[in-house]
């Protein structure tokens, strides 16, 4: 246990000291308050834009659900790709440099090392989400004078639940694969093949985790929480867990 | 009483055979150079005593320890060390040496002691992105001996080192000998008879000679004379192939040598036919083989 929060330690110092911990929340909370300040200042953007005054009252004002679902989705879009770019290297970069070999020669647990990085990531993750959600919930409070805190957090944890799911993914392959950005392609091109096919196929495809983000938006709105969400989340869990028993053993194998 | 065995060691990469069955044992105490040209097998080699790889067939086996992850007691210094660029030197000891399961005051005192041992205290706070290729090196040793491990496998530790670092590096090894035993791979012979005692010559994945340096030196030593002079004639220097003394003639650019089988004989004759010829000698040496004519030999025999 020492050794793995060793190692865990490692990672946050690291992710710290390359500035990992500023930049991708700040990503995120950029994400987070753009929606509610867009929205907000939408009519006069239009004006300013040369559209008639009347004609910009006509267009409805989004309702804060829709704002948060919209943060949301652009954590799913933009965020995922900061988190494939920035976690692309963790193990790979490690292998290329040599420095793998520098912890995997002392008497250090495969497991401990990938699910100590593992852990770094998702903390990293749940931060960056947090910040975002609360940077929406701030500015729908001053703006629309809303209080949404509770739901937008709520629906971030879910959401934050499908992230960390493409993180093992991209985990997983940074074992197998040595080209950084190959590895970033792969982990984002899965992400959009799963949502694509899960939207094709419809039921059959009921225990997809990229319905988690469905789900989130759903726990925003008043329908509350789908049926299927534990479900999902238990899945999700399961597939994390198969990830990271599969980053072991390929880190097993990674130094030939 | 052998610190290690290996039996039968292979280690195949698809098709490719990188260690061909290797039998050898480590005595405590002592220094054992690996000794092969460029791919040899001898990173294969070591990556699998270290742990690192897992051999195809054949064991390792520990007789020092009882443990059971064969890493607590090895300390590893691959060809090429590479650190987190980001941490300072002490750090890096620090969180090696905690990774090999010192507690935390063990590992600070251990961490100072390491430093200043391999000179790197003034630069203990820097981070590593700034060390030089030598303190690089340095830094990697400390790393390998911080847990006091009882066999210690560098690989190539001095191989990409300008002189004054290899100097330095030559210089811990030495003393880390009086502590500990080191295994180490070179392909640089001067470095072998600077500090092991003993020997294994490797080529193509396989053993060819193997024993205690001094013995290996003593039984492939042969006798040789080396003549320099100006006006040889050729068809005389030819000729002496067929001598019974003769067991192998060279011709250099300014002369010739000989492997001789009897040096008081050949000697006697050498320079009788030197003065009946009335050559212009410039040099007349007697000596005899050394590792490096033994290491070519070796090498391209097998």
């Amino acid at each position: 246990m020492s050794a793995w929060l060793l190692l865990f330690r490692k990672e946050m110092l690291e992710s710290a000291r390359n500035f990992k911990w500023i930049w991708i929340p700040l990503v995120f909370l950029a994400l987070g308050i753009t929606n509610p300040i867009t929205t907000y200042f939408m009519p006069e953007i239009l004006q300013a834009g040369g559209v008639a005054a009347e004609a910009a009252k006509l267009i409805p004002t989004p309702t804060s659900e829709e704002i948060i679902v919209k943060s949301l989705s652009q954590y799913g879009t933009l965020g995922m790709l900061v988190f494939a770019l920035s976690f692309m290297g963790i193990v790979a970069g490690e292998r290329q440099s040599g420095s793998a070999i520098m912890v995997l020669v002392k008497p250090v647990s495969y497991g401990h090392y990938i699910t100590s990085k593992w852990a770094a990531m998702t903390c990293i993750t749940l931060a960056a989400v947090t910040l975002g959600q609360l940077g929406t919930g701030y500015y729908m409070n001053v703006l629309f004078d809303d209080n949404v805190y509770s739901e937008a957090l709520v629906s971030g944890l879910v959401y934050a639940l499908w992230l960390i799911l493409l993180n093992s993914i991209t985990l997983l392959l940074s074992c197998l694969m040595k080209a950084p950005a190959g590895i970033a392609f792969v982990s984002v091109a899965f992400a959009a093949l799963l949502s694509l096919v899960t939207q094709l196929l419809g039921d059959a495809m009921r225990w997809s985790p990229s319905r988690l983000t469905a789900e989130a938006g759903r726990l925003v709105e008043d329908s509350g929480a789908g049926d299927d969400l534990w479900l999902l989340v238990l899945i999700t869990a399961a597939l994390i867990a198969i990830l990271l028993t599969l980053a072991t053993a390929a880190s097993r194998r990674m130094l030939r | 009483m052998s610190l290690l065995e290996v039996t039968g060691l292979v280690k195949k990469f698809g098709v490719q055979t990188a260690v061909d069955g290797l039998n050898f044992e480590i005595t405590p105490g002592r220094c054992l150079a690996l000794l092969g040209p460029n791919g040899a097998g001898k990173t294969t080699t070591l990556r699998m005593l270290s742990g690192l790889l897992e051999p195809t067939s054949g064991t390792i086996r520990f007789t020092g320890g009882s443990e059971k992850d064969i890493r607590g007691i090895i300390g590893y210094l691959p060809q090429y060390p590479a650190f987190f660029n980001w941490m300072s030197g002490r750090e890096f000891l620090s969180f090696a040496a905690k990774l090999a399961g010192l507690s935390g005051k063990e590992a600070a005192a251990r961490t100072e002691e390491v430093l200043e041992r391999v000179g790197l205290k003034e630069s203990a706070k820097r981070r590593i992105g700034g060390y030089s290729g030598g303190m690089k090196q340095r830094l990697g040793l400390a790393q390998a001996v911080i847990h006091r491990p009882k066999l210690l496998i560098l690989d190539e530790p001095v191989s990409a080192l300008d002189p004054q670092g290899r100097r330095e590096v030559l210089e811990l090894m030495r003393e880390m000998k009086r502590e500990t035993t080191i295994l180490f791979s070179t392909h640089v012979l001067h470095d072998v008879e600077e500090i092991s005692e003993e020997a294994i010559i490797m080529d193509k994945g396989r053993i060819i000679v193997q024993g205690d340096l001094q013995k290996l030196l003593y039984d492939h030593e042969q006798p040789l004379i080396r003549v320099k002079a100006r006006n040889l004639p050729i068809e005389w220097v030819r000729g002496l192939r067929k001598e019974p003394f003769v067991r192998e003639l060279n011709e250099t650019s300014d002369g010739f040598t000989v492997l001789v089988t009897d040096v008081s004989l050949a000697r006697s004759s050498l320079l009788r036919s030197i003065a009946d010829l009335e050559i212009e000698v410039e040099s007349f040496e007697i000596g005899a083989t050394s590792l490096e004519d033994l290491f070519l030999r070796a090498v391209s025999a097998g």
